[in-house]
């Protein structure tokens, strides 16, 4: 039995994993509630519609728990591949805010609560979203206000107003703070014109200021608002109110930034349309070649290639650096309702790192889960070129993922190899495709190639040894 | 850090029977909450305030009383830390 180290916050209970599985050891108190709050009418709809993850009481594990003074378990289902909201883009921050608010109003009805608001509760099944933190669920105590309130504006509400209103990808933010966006940080980041926007005055420069107020006060406010009598209702209003307000924050970038955004992308991708199936197909064959549990498709842009590789992948990872490009596929995957392609923002020069309470709380990108096969097309001349990245230590990382490799090689011929090497000094000699087939074969077997735009791009098919 | 670990103990001090609930709530945050309410949480607000208002009255008049003690002991153990 191994604990998950990221769980331990809440003392109530404890995520373990064992042979392959997921389980949460629960306290007397926490499979006490588990037990009443799994047999509401509500628990019981929002697992069938796939909101909550799926959950069972055990006893798989009866021997491990009353050892170490746990009173039951319950075992999880598995949710793909892990990850933070500091790789979400916007649409998938303010899905995931809407789906706990939805899941709250919900609960409220039936007399429960959610106890916290953090939102790493919420994960993934490709682009729906479910809440995992089973025992955040409990019987809402009369007279208290929503406890997790103010978590719920660090980690949800103030990250996707600072995108929507300023224009700030909430990214870094949230991984610079694991716990979110603090109200007072919040409140100095807005200009005075902010707080004529929606929600800024009351959420941000309101809550700032009783924040400031009360913090050094001793009072027990939340006894103090029972005996005045605050009711649910109160909560449910509020709840209704942010749900309003999620609901009408958009991206902070106008139309036409967006189809600006398009255009260039195409025109970046130098393929003619001839050569463009030629690499489709190149692709489609590769990922055929043996069943694929996991594909990570790095610097995905907009996802072509990740939903090829989906046709026949049982789960797929799409990664780019830049939040446009996963916003675009996230809504695109949305609407076409697809299941197993999981878009998140990565910086592979940058890619997320092992942090929290001793490095253990959030995981790198690589501790997450093994990928069958990675792609990364039109991805190596980025890094080498502009991140400056030595090409040996890409392949050196490339050879740690134990995967098979799909990998486009951009020569110097190539007009945006030029483009990028135009005002720089060119210090990468490294930089060659006779230096590239040498690295790729130490660990890899190139199993096929195809030339493309006139040799100008080498598609590689590659097989781990 | 010492400031942080004074405010946990202030709070396990005073809220002892919330130890459940592993989060701070943010005391104007909770506060907030009557506010946002708007119309609805006006009745509230108006009992909540006439209390704050009559409070000092009623502590004059029973200064012994064990509900004044508490106010004064975490702000010590506060500065010790």
């Amino acid at each position: 039995m191994q604990h998950e180290s990221g769980s331990f916050r809440d003392r109530s209970n404890r995520v373990v994993y064992h042979n392959g599985e997921v389980y949460r050891m629960l306290d007397s108190d926490a499979l006490a509630s588990w037990r009443d709050i799994s047999a509401t009418e509500f628990f019981e709809r929002a697992l069938k519609r796939g909101d909550i993850v799926a959950t069972a009481e055990t006893d798989q594990l009866a021997a491990e728990s009353s050892a170490r003074k746990w009173a039951g378990a319950l075992k999880h289902e598995r949710i793909p591949f892990v990850s933070y909201p500091y790789e979400w883009c916007f649409g998938m921050l303010k899905d995931a805010a809407l789906l706990h608010l939805d899941l709250l109003l919900e609960a409220l009805e039936e007399g429960l609560m959610i106890k916290d608001s953090s939102a790493y509760n919420i994960q993934w099944r490709g682009t729906k979203p479910v809440f995992i933190d089973t025992p955040s669920f409990e019987k809402w105590n009369s007279g208290e206000p929503w406890i997790a309130y103010r978590q719920f504006c660090e980690m949800f509400l103030f990250p996707l107003m600072l995108a929507s209103y300023k224009g700030v990808p909430f990214n870094t933010y949230l991984r610079g703070d694991i716990d979110g966006i603090p109200v007072e940080v919040c409140s100095r980041l807005l200009s005075f014109r902010d707080y004529f926007r929606r929600g800024c005055f009351s959420h941000v420069y309101l809550q700032s200021k009783l924040q400031k107020r009360y913090s050094d006060s001793n009072r027990d406010v939340k006894s103090e608002l029972s005996s005045a009598g605050f009711h649910a209702e109160l909560i449910k209003i509020n709840v209704r109110k942010l749900k309003k307000l999620v609901s009408g924050l958009t991206i902070g970038i106008s139309k036409t930034t967006w189809s600006d955004y398009e255009a260039v992308s195409i025109s970046n991708d130098t393929y003619t349309e001839g050569n463009q199936q030629q690499k489709a197909d190149f692709v489609r064959s590769a990922v055929l070649s043996k069943p694929q549990s996991m594909v990570w498709d790095l610097g995905c842009n907009t996802g072509v290639y990740s939903r090829i590789a989906a046709e026949s992948a049982e789960q797929v990872v799409a990664m780019d650096f830049d939040p446009l490009a996963v916003e675009k596929l996230y809504q695109t995957l949305k609407q076409a309702s697809s299941g197993n392609v999981l878009p998140l923002v990565v910086n592979i020069a940058n890619a997320s790192p092992a942090q929290g309470w001793r490095g253990g709380e959030r995981k790198r990108l690589e501790d997450r889960g093994k990928p069958s096969l990675v792609l990364g097309l039109a991805l190596m001349h980025h890094l080498v070129l502009s991140a400056n990245v030595p090409l040996d230590q890409l392949m050196g990382w490339l050879a740690s993922l134990q995967a098979d490799l799909v990998l486009e090689f951009v020569t110097r011929h190539d007009p945006m190899v030029k483009k990028l090497l135009l005002n720089k000094t060119d210090n990468y000699s490294d930089y060659t495709i006779e230096n590239f087939e040498e690295l790729i074969q130490q660990h890899h077997q190139i199993k096929s190639r195809v030339e493309l735009n006139n040799r100008q791009r080498v598609l590689y098919h590659c097989i781990a040894r | 850090m010492l400031r942080f670990a004074a405010a946990v103990l202030l709070y396990s001090l005073f809220f002892p029977a919330s130890a459940f609930a592993y989060l701070d709530p943010g005391t104007g945050s909770m506060l907030l909450q009557v506010l946002l309410a708007g119309l609805a949480g006006l009745a509230v607000a108006w009992k909540y305030l006439w209390k704050q208002v009559t409070r000092p009255f009623k502590r004059s008049s029973g200064e012994n009383s064990s509900e004044a003690k508490p106010n004064e002991e975490p702000e010590t153990n506060g500065k010790a830390q």
